[in-house]
């Protein structure tokens, strides 16, 4: 298991941030989506599904993610025709870690890109 | 699903329970996966000749050595399992780790075994726990006695009398108070705006525990679950503390409402196929233990990680 110790982080460092990404078009979510980050959430993936286009999120910024969001980006896979896909970019290890156990990785509409390693 | 102990205490004997269990799943197209120990294995596959590559076999050590990562494996596998095929059962033969465990150690995987009966109810799992007598404690395998409904030897099935249903059992095993009062705790009060603080006291306790950076995390993620369940269904306000005992570290979220229908101490089951798992589901992955109780006519969860592996 990796080393190292998390130290408690600055309220600032930490706030949940949304921006748009040019290319490829879509969201990078970042900071520590909880509760008071759904909506902001469900709003920026709803609008990404309006596109007729993959629904892509760069996910290398998040730092956390609770059950409500790991839910959003899963029913957002499921809105998905079958031709079309959530593609998460580089989710942190244990981003990653919990994108599994809520099996939001086994879903055919989900594509992962360059996951790290767990740390 | 059927949840059947077996005290073996020679090899013959862990076949002859062992044997048909396997030959009749094997018989009648079931998937069947046999996790124990390696010179069982080979047992086994000596016992099936060509028949054995039928079998899944893995050593139980690496089958979920803590009880989160067992709850993994066995909802992975019936998961894979049933995307794979309709047969009735889903069976396995699972051997528990006991050796070299400590106290809680034990204690976490006793009241695994019983939450299993209850967390995969819903499942076509077919589960015989083999428990070797030659190795184990008394107290071990009278557990096994409380925590599995059935009883297997051979192929005789009966009734254990000495079963304690889950919902009991896990009672009993709140109500026993730690060997110590709580050492050095941390926490306070928290209200819907304080999710970031609550999550910030877990990285600082965390942090003075020394815990691994992966497991500091998934303790983040539990307690702001379970905190935001609280915050989400319940009051919106309530209480965590950490503590320390022994080699686990405990966190404690008190909702403070009373309320009559308190959560369901087998709250966060695996989910149905054609459903999303919730919180508490995920937070049973990352825990040695998850405890649902009330005290006071208020909802309690505490959950268990080790601090050290």
């Amino acid at each position: 298991m990796g080393g190292g110790n998390i130290a408690p982080q600055s309220e600032s460092d930490s706030r949940f941030r949304v921006t748009s990404v040019r290319i490829p078009q879509g969201v990078a979510f970042s900071g520590e989506c909880d509760l008071s980050s759904l909506r902001e959430v469900e709003d920026a993936l709803s609008a990404a599904l309006e596109s007729e286009q993959d629904v892509h999120v760069d996910l290398s910024g998040l730092l956390f993610i609770d059950a409500g969001g790991l839910r959003l980006l899963g029913t957002t896979a499921d809105r998905l025709p079958r031709s079309r896909y959530l593609v998460l970019y580089y989710p942190p290890p244990q981003v990653h870690r919990m994108l599994s156990l809520a099996r939001v990785d086994a879903d055919p509409n989900v594509i992962v890109r360059g996951a790290a390693l767990r740390g | 699903m059927v949840h059947q102990g077996c005290v073996y205490g020679s090899e013959e004997e862990f076949l002859a329970t062992a044997l048909p269990f396997i030959e009749n799943g094997l018989a009648s197209g079931e998937p069947v996966l046999a996790a124990t120990t390696r010179a069982n294995i080979a047992l086994l596959r000596d016992a099936l000749g060509p028949r054995s590559d039928l079998l899944s076999c893995v050593e139980s050590i690496s089958f979920g050595f803590r009880p989160p990562e067992r709850l993994i494996a066995l909802d992975h596998y019936w998961r894979e399992q049933v995307s794979l095929t309709d047969s009735r059962w889903i069976r396995v033969l699972a051997e528990p780790i006991w050796e070299g465990r400590s106290k809680r150690e034990i204690a976490a995987w006793t009241y695994m075994e019983s939450s299993f009966t209850v967390l995969f109810a819903h499942t076509n799992l077919w589960m015989v726990c083999p428990y070797d007598s030659r190795l184990m404690p008394h107290q071990i395998i009278a557990d096994s006695m409380r925590t599995h409904p059935e009883l297997v030897q051979g192929e005789q099935v009966r009734a254990s009398h000495a079963y304690v249903h889950p919902t009991a059992f896990i009672q009993q095993r709140m109500a026993s108070p730690g060997p110590s009062l709580p050492a050095d705790p941390m926490g306070g009060r928290f209200t819907a705006a304080d999710l970031v603080s609550v999550r910030d006291q877990a990285k600082s306790y965390a942090h003075r525990l020394s815990l691994p950076r992966s497991r500091a995390l998934d303790l983040v993620f539990a307690v702001n679950e379970i905190a935001s369940n609280v915050v989400l269904h319940s009051s919106g306000t309530g209480s965590v503390w950490f503590w320390t005992e022994e080699e686990e570290l405990i966190c404690e979220v008190t909702d403070d409402a009373h309320r009559s229908n308190a959560l369901n101490p087998f709250a966060g089951r695996p989910p149905a196929l054609n459903e999303r798992g919730r919180g508490l589901w995920l937070v049973r992955q990352l825990c040695d233990r998850v405890h649902i109780g009330s005290v006071e006519g208020r909802t309690v969860v505490r959950i268990h990680l080790r601090i050290h592996d």
